[in-house]
């Protein structure tokens, strides 16, 4: 088969919809929903809203720079997505949503401990955080914000972002921590 | 301790912090796992990847499928239509359009063989220009121009985020150069976010354009690259204090200093010096939490300077640096 580029695909987007389609969602869908997934841990939400990005950059196929990155452009447009749906829910990020919980290894089996490692370990931790806390995380871990744009993005002071993420990295440490200790 | 590491690990720790941290991680080895641990724990984040989420791309695809099949009926625009959403991100007049930042890819900064390059390494950088301009770059931030700026035309390329107020001067237009914008002025102030392709205006007018567009805006409103529409918004007032938000001073200039101050101050201050004087430099931390008069006296403390108050409105004219 012919090698199909990204190129391509915009180009075709006009001219061969159907087929360029099926390639964007094969290529990408799955990526924009670990995007959307890393800020808002939900996963029907994500792939609702990244259902919402595809929608909206078919709808824009016309005006589509084809010298542009399309991984990148597709990224973009999740982020803000994403980040209009934080706002529309006006959620109150100064109320603490949850106490601190470490979330819960012991209902693991042995061999499930065993066979953890650091990094499984890490992996449910953040999938463990309270929603909140998890938003503001992600934003400033995995779409690089700083702690300026994300109090600009959500609408919150950037004492609550502070507080929020260093209850993150708590959480996490402890979890690692209970996981060492269980190890040992 | 644990604050600071949280700022450290994600990289919004103060110089002062950073180093604070690093002495509290030497006084003890309990102190050092801790700080070790934090540094363990951001990084390992990064290889992140979501348990127990499996996107069903196929399904996906077949709603979209139908979603056209249903959409067949209306004619189906091919120039992007404004849906009516509103946004609220955080622009209060922001209805009709549904705008999305695009970030602009980083730039790669061309410099030409006589060119002066400032780049902001550290913090938010002040430059001040020939012509009487005043930037301030973000963090990260580059400018460029060449010998000939401030000849016929005042020329300039950006590479990220920076806040211009920039002189008036209708002979010479003052242009900006980004990746995706070319912003043209007569003499106004405002900030172009190469990042998000945005330009925020604070006052005056200003020409935003990108490749296949072109809008003009003014004061109090914004205007951003979607795909390849440039759409405009509004902006929120006080939107330009992202240039100095504690309002903290490392030998920045005093025309700096009191432009800083009048936009979290009203424009109260008004600065009359002769040449150099305007280049006296100031350092302070967080002047924010002060209120006007204070900072006044602050400034009478540091400089030679006289003080005429009349209403609400301070008038500093300075004759040399202390």
């Amino acid at each position: 088969m012919m090698q199909y580029s990204d190129t391509d695909i915009l180009t075709d987007l006009k001219a061969h919809p159907e087929k360029a389609l099926r390639e964007l969602y094969d290529r990408y869908y799955q990526f924009i929903c670990g995007v959307i997934f890393k800020m808002i841990g939900d996963g029907a939400q994500s792939e609702d809203l990244a259902q919402e990005v595809f929608v909206e950059v078919w709808r824009r196929r016309s005006v589509l720079d084809v010298s542009t990155s399309l991984r990148g452009y597709l990224r973009r447009v999740a982020v803000n997505k994403t980040l209009n749906h934080l706002r529309a829910q006006k959620m109150d990020f100064d109320i603490d949503d949850a106490i601190l919980e470490v979330p819960n290894l012991d209902s693991s089996t042995q061999q499930d401990l065993e066979a953890q490692d650091l990094q499984s370990v890490i992996n449910k931790a953040v999938d463990s955080l309270p929603s909140k806390c998890r938003m503001i995380f992600g934003l400033s871990r995995f779409e690089q914000k700083s702690y300026n744009e994300i109090s600009q993005d959500l609408g919150i002071s950037i004492k609550t972002v502070e507080n929020q993420i260093s209850k993150a990295l708590k959480l996490l440490r402890m979890a690692v921590l209970t996981y060492q200790q269980e190890k040992n | 301790m644990e604050d600071i590491l949280a700022k450290l690990v994600s990289g919004e720790a103060t110089n002062d912090e950073m180093s604070m941290a690093e002495a509290w991680s030497k006084e003890s080895l309990e102190n050092k796992i801790i700080y070790d641990d934090y540094l363990t724990v951001w990084s390992a984040t990064g290889s992140y990847q979501a348990s127990e989420f499996v996107p069903n791309t196929d399904k996906a695809y077949e709603r979209h499928l139908s979603l056209l099949v249903s959409e067949e009926e209306q004619a189906e625009p091919m120039i992007p239509q404004k849906p009516t959403t509103v946004i609220s991100l955080g622009w209060k007049k922001w209805t009709s359009i549904a705008a999305v930042f695009v970030a602009a890819l980083s730039a790669v900064f061309l410099l030409r063989s006589d060119a002066t390059t400032i780049t902001a390494n550290e913090g938010i950088q002040y430059v001040s220009l020939a012509d009487g301009s005043q930037i301030w770059l973000d963090e990260g931030s580059s400018i460029s121009y060449d010998s000939d700026f401030n000849k016929n035309e005042r020329k300039i390329e950006l590479s990220g985020k920076a806040f211009f107020d920039v002189a008036r001067n209708e002979s010479k237009p003052f242009i900006i150069e980004e990746k995706d914008l070319s912003v043209s002025v007569l003499g106004t102030s405002f900030t172009v976010d190469g990042m998000s392709d945005r330009v925020d205006v604070v006052s005056g007018k200003v020409q935003v354009s990108s490749p296949t567009s072109e809008v003009i805006v003014t004061k109090g409103e914004s205007s951003i690259l979607y795909g390849e529409q440039l759409e405009i918004g509004s902006v929120e007032e006080g939107h330009a204090k992202w240039r100095n938000p504690n309002l903290s001073f490392d030998n920045a200039p005093l025309s700096q200093v009191v432009a800083d101050l009048n936009l979290f101050y009203g424009d109260q201050l008004t600065l009359i010096s002769e040449g150099s004087a305007n280049e006296c430099a100031f350092t302070s931390s967080g002047l924010v939490s002060e209120s006007l008069e204070n900072t006044v006296k602050i400034l009478e403390a540091a400089y030679d300077v006289t003080v005429v108050k009349s209403g609400d409105r301070y008038e500093l004219t300075i004759m040399d640096c202390q």
